[in-house]
């Protein structure tokens, strides 16, 4: 049965592939572009190198396992619980690849599936994508998608999120759009910090997965059984609460909080900021948005009250022994301004303004800023971990949240660099990927994500059940 | 969904079942979260009528939110009390709708009887279900109506809510607010100042979805402490949940073909729904309202002089930057299509003004064109969005930092907007009125005033609820300024609510009708 489910889905594969090619007269020479792009000496990026590193490297198994949510196919090994399983699990679950054709064309092929761990191995084999994106669990098997009556409908879905430097561009100092250094990527730490804490904290998630995208972002994947089955509504409430940050760049302030205490959201994200490796001064010494002649001073003077406004004025105009000054001495400046003046009881009300104004203007330069489109409804699908950026060659490595500060993207393994350890290393292609510097990065999402994860959702789910058992017709959550 | 997930549920049965529970109730108004089908029989004539009563009231909530319909933005706004009232009005609005068509009672002592307004209540509720079921936009529509009526069924009172959970089963542990914990007090008090006092529930954040939405509840490990005030809206967000499954079951159901094809009323109830909607959005289209169609030769003259603020900015953007992000395309290409532009036109034009090469252009966006004129993929045509959809922050999304799309109104500081009016050559006394209503959350209103503005002595007709009537009426007016004779008389008001075509025949198969409407599996139910 699995056999001609197989034969039948490729042909689908390559029906659908012709439907989703745009006219042919028109077609971008991308994989020529993307080696153009890689680094002079040896390419970073290499279809061949991708075939190899799928055929050793790329752990399948983990990735499928993830995915199932303990329906394994027949042939991932298991340990039985007696829980139910849904042997069509896996092939409910959409997945959709990027690749280049023999012509050197990039396509994209939506609505794969698989049956088992086998047919997904295969698959990569036969398309050698460049990209693979996951997508919604349907309440259907995917490829039965047109062929049964009733409507073809998202019913889990991973809760997502997306952070892009790119959306940092107006408070980065260092570099531009696709660019990132050292410098840039904090903000990236700050925003796993603050994620990671507001997830847990607040919502009750567990099961967070954090991976580098390859190239100037992170995606974060909450796997939770909860965060897998909520409604669209539920869903959608996580990135509004969490993005603090609104308006355009017509508003003159982009976080507000009225003269009050920060929100506890805001206080998450301040506590963060406390911690010198990573936090409010360093981002200031790294980006210098407040030294002398930065544009930023102005943007920082409409979050401050009147009063606090005139004060850091005169300083910057007046007092001469300040002609150069830096961001960290000028906050300094409002910190101790603002702290004499709270000496005074009667100024008790303006000392509060004013930090809630500062607080402000921390949020609105340091708080996670999520593409929050990515994480709303169920359309959205999102590129796998170990994945292979194709533009840079870096492997979509987990990020461990607790050692974000010591995560250095520039230092992720590369195609090419992985490729030549296993052409040094042992010959024997079946000792697969145990002996590259990949092996961490598996056995982080492994041992740190993977199990865990498959050991909560058996928890969640048999607490589930006693509670249908106990309290059967009770109507609450 | 699955039910019981909650901390707090097991341990506040118990716990409630000690509180006194006097049971405030509305008179005369039947408040329910409809999750039992009624088991009567009525004539064919009442089950119609019924049905049209509960129609034309949603109508009416349609008409009296659609105004402005941010209210949920609105509370971020320091005018707390200013928005309260304005709920508040809306909501006896409702009422006043559903008093008057016979689906709540008033007076007691009036000619209706309370059971007779239950009735009529009760079962054109589902009797729209069958009706509604069809599409997920109409049973949106249906469903946000519905949520609505409900709210201003519990009205203002706080007892008559808690009380209603009370009745629907529904229990949430709860502390008096001496009684929560300091820390978590002085949050509280953060996100809701004016909330204390009051008895606060423990609710799986789930449940309270929407006030997490907007942070207005403080959340610990997975609850959210909802203040008895705000229980209203935990109500409303289940009914929306419970509802919208409802109605995707019956969707599926193959007892809705029985239902359309039953003699006395399949007829009837198809034709129901598509009196809902109200004017189509192919209504303003130039075709039907006899302008002139906006093309690639007349557009730089057109845009100016006829163009809403939302577009003229997009089109703006795109002059200068020769590119726009993913909704300003979205929104000007529906809106240019509602104009009466092409396909071809508007292909070609957009491929000459943005800077990306033809190739490019042609994979990346020539698809996304052709699928908004329903050529390709789908194959439905795309309506243009209205205001509501601009400005609900939900697809499209509120704009971010380089996007152009939204609406100016009410995504712009007052100082940029007074700036962009002055731009657009409105007079000040004309941006100080805009100005005032946008302050009081009347977007919509401020773009009637603009377009007063700019169009001196016209009477604005049907301005203020899509771009692109906007467009057409300016189109008419500026016509007949140059007595062209293009311009018709509008016609059509709003739909006719008589749908009754069948005569009215025997008895008790409405029952059997709704009682499929009730057949839906009670698995979309938080059972």
């Amino acid at each position: 049965m699995d056999e001609s489910a197989e034969s039948r889905k490729r042909t689908h594969d390559e029906a659908n592939a012709k439907q989703e090619k745009p006219n042919g007269a028109n077609l971008r020479p991308a994989a020529a572009a993307a080696a153009a792009a890689a680094p002079s000496g040896g390419k970073e990026f290499d279809l061949d190198l991708l075939r190899i590193y799928y055929a050793l490297l790329f752990p399948s198994e983990d990735i499928i396992k993830w995915l199932c949510c303990r329906h394994d196919p027949p042939d991932v090994r298991r340990v039985t619980t007696g829980e139910k399983i849904d042997p069509h699990f896996l092939a409910k679950r959409e997945f959709s690849f990027t690749k280049y054709t023999d012509s050197g064309d990039e396509i994209y092929i939506r609505w794969q599936c698989y049956r088992k761990l086998e047919s997904f191995r295969n698959a990569l084999k036969f398309h050698n994508p460049v990209k693979i994106d996951i997508g919604a669990i349907y309440n259907r098997e995917v490829d039965r998608k047109d062929s049964a009556t009733g409507s073809f409908e998202p019913q889990q879905k991973e809760l997502v999120f997306d952070i892009d430097m790119t959306d940092y561009d107006d408070v980065r100092s260092c570099c531009r759009e696709a660019n990132i250094c050292l410098k840039c990527w904090n903000f990236m730490t700050v925003a796993v910090k603050v994620l990671d804490r507001l997830l847990r904290d607040d919502f009750d998630f567990h099961n967070l997965l954090f991976v580098y995208s390859g190239r100037r972002g992170i995606h974060c994947w909450v796997c939770d059984e909860r965060a897998r089955t909520m409604p669209r509504e539920s869903r959608d409430a996580v990135p509004d609460y969490i993005s603090i940050i609104t308006g355009t760049d017509k508003m003159a302030k982009r976080v507000n909080f009225y003269k009050r205490d920060p929100p506890p959201i805001a206080k998450v994200a301040l506590q963060v900021l406390e911690d010198d490796r990573w936090g409010w001064r360093k981002l200031m010494q790294q980006q210098k948005w407040f030294d002398k002649g930065s544009t930023h001073i102005d943007k920082l003077l409409q979050y401050l009250p009147t009063e606090l406004h005139k004060e850091l004025q005169r300083w910057i105009t007046e007092d001469k022994k300040y002609s150069r000054f830096t961001s960290v001495e000028l906050w300094q400046f409002l910190r101790d301004t603002v702290d004499k003046w709270g000496k005074v009881p009667r100024n008790e009300a303006l000392k509060r303004q004013c930090l809630s104004a500062m607080s402000e203007v921390k949020v609105a330069y340091a708080f996670p800023r999520l593409d929050i489109n990515v994480s709303k409804g169920f359309n959205h699908l999102l590129k796998a971990p170990f994945c292979v950026h194709p533009k840079t060659g870096r492997v979509c490595v987990p990020i461990d949240p607790e050692k974000a500060h010591l995560f250095d993207p520039t230092a992720v393994p590369t195609l090419r660099s992985l490729v030549d350890e296993v052409d040094s290393g042992e010959s024997d292609a079946k000792m697969g990927p145990s002996k590259t510097s990949l092996d961490p990065y598996v056995d982080f999402f492994r041992t740190q994500f993977l199990s865990p994860l498959l050991k909560d959702t058996l928890e969640t789910r048999m607490k589930i059940a006693r509670k249908k058992s106990e309290l059967t017709g009770d109507l609450s959550y | 969904m699955q039910a019981n997930r909650g901390k707090a549920s097991a341990a506040a049965a118990a716990g409630s079942a000690a509180q006194p529970a006097p049971p405030p109730v509305r008179k005369g108004v039947f408040i329910s979260l409809y999750r039992e089908f009624p088991d009567i029989t009525l004539p064919v004539r009442d089950f119609k009528d019924y049905a049209i009563a509960r129609l034309k009231v949603l109508k009416d909530i349609e008409r009296i939110y659609s105004l402005d319909a941010t209210d949920l933005d609105a509370s971020d706004d320091a005018d707390m009390s200013n928005y309260g009232q304005m709920v508040r009005q809306r909501e006896d609005k409702v009422m006043k709708s559903l008093y008057e068509h016979g689906l709540a009672v008033e007076d007691p002592n009036g000619p209706l009887s309370t059971e007779r307004a239950k009735e009529c209540d009760e079962h054109s509720h589902f009797t729209l279900r069958l009706a509604f079921c069809e599409s997920s936009e109409k049973q949106n529509w249906f469903v946000s109506q519905e949520v609505h009526m409900l709210k201003a069924k519990l009205g203002s009172s706080s007892a008559v809510t808690a009380n209603f959970l009370l009745r629907e089963g529904i229990r949430y542990h709860s502390m008096e607010w001496n009684d929560i914990p300091d820390g978590l007090r002085l949050d509280i008090y953060d996100v809701s100042p004016g909330k204390k006092d009051q008895r606060f529930y423990q609710v799986p954040w789930e449940a309270a979805a929407s006030l997490v939405a907007r942070r207005k509840v403080v959340l610990r490990r997975g609850v959210a402490f909802v203040a008895e005030e705000d229980l209203k809206t935990i109500i409303a967000n289940r009914y929306r949940q419970f509802l919208l499954a409802q109605l995707k079951c019956l969707q599926n159901s193959r007892h809705i073909v029985e239902v359309h094809n039953d003699p006395r009323f399949g007829s009837f109830v198809k034709n129901l729904k598509n009196i809902y909607l109200g004017p189509d959005p192919s209504a303003f289209s130039p075709e039907e309202q006899h302008v002139e169609r906006l093309t690639p030769h007349n557009i730089d003259k057109v845009v100016p002089r006829s163009f809403p603020p939302c577009m003229r900015r997009l089109m703006e953007g795109l002059r200068s930057e020769r590119h726009l992000k993913h909704w300003g395309r979205l929104q000007i290409w529906l809106f240019l299509k509602g104009a009466g532009m092409s396909m071809e036109e508007e292909l070609s034009y957009f491929k000459q003004n943005m800077t990306l090469k033809a190739t490019a252009f042609d994979k990346e966006h020539a698809y996304h064109i052709k699928h908004i004129y329903g050529k390709v993929g789908h194959m439905k045509s795309k309506p243009p969005y209205g205001c509501a959809k601009l400005m609900s922050g939900d697809a499209p999304p509120n704009p971010g930092p380089g996007d152009y799309h939204g609406c100016p109104f009410k995504h712009f500081d007052p100082g940029p907007l007074s700036q962009l009016m002055r731009r657009y050559n409105v007079p000040d006394g004309s941006t100080k009125k805009i100005l005032d209503l946008v302050k009081g959350h009347h977007y919509q209103l401020g773009c009637v005033e603009y377009f007063r503005a700019t169009h001196p002595d016209s009477a604005a007709d049907g301005v203020g609820n899509h771009p692109n009537a906007f467009y057409t009426e300016s189109c008419k007016y500026w016509g007949a300024k140059s007595g062209d004779g293009k311009v018709k008389k509008e016609e059509g008001g709003p739909a006719d609510m008589d749908v009754d075509q069948e005569g009215a025949s025997s008895s008790s198969a409405p029952a059997a009708a709704a009682a499929a409407a009730s057949a839906a599996p009670a698995g979309g139910d938080t059972h």
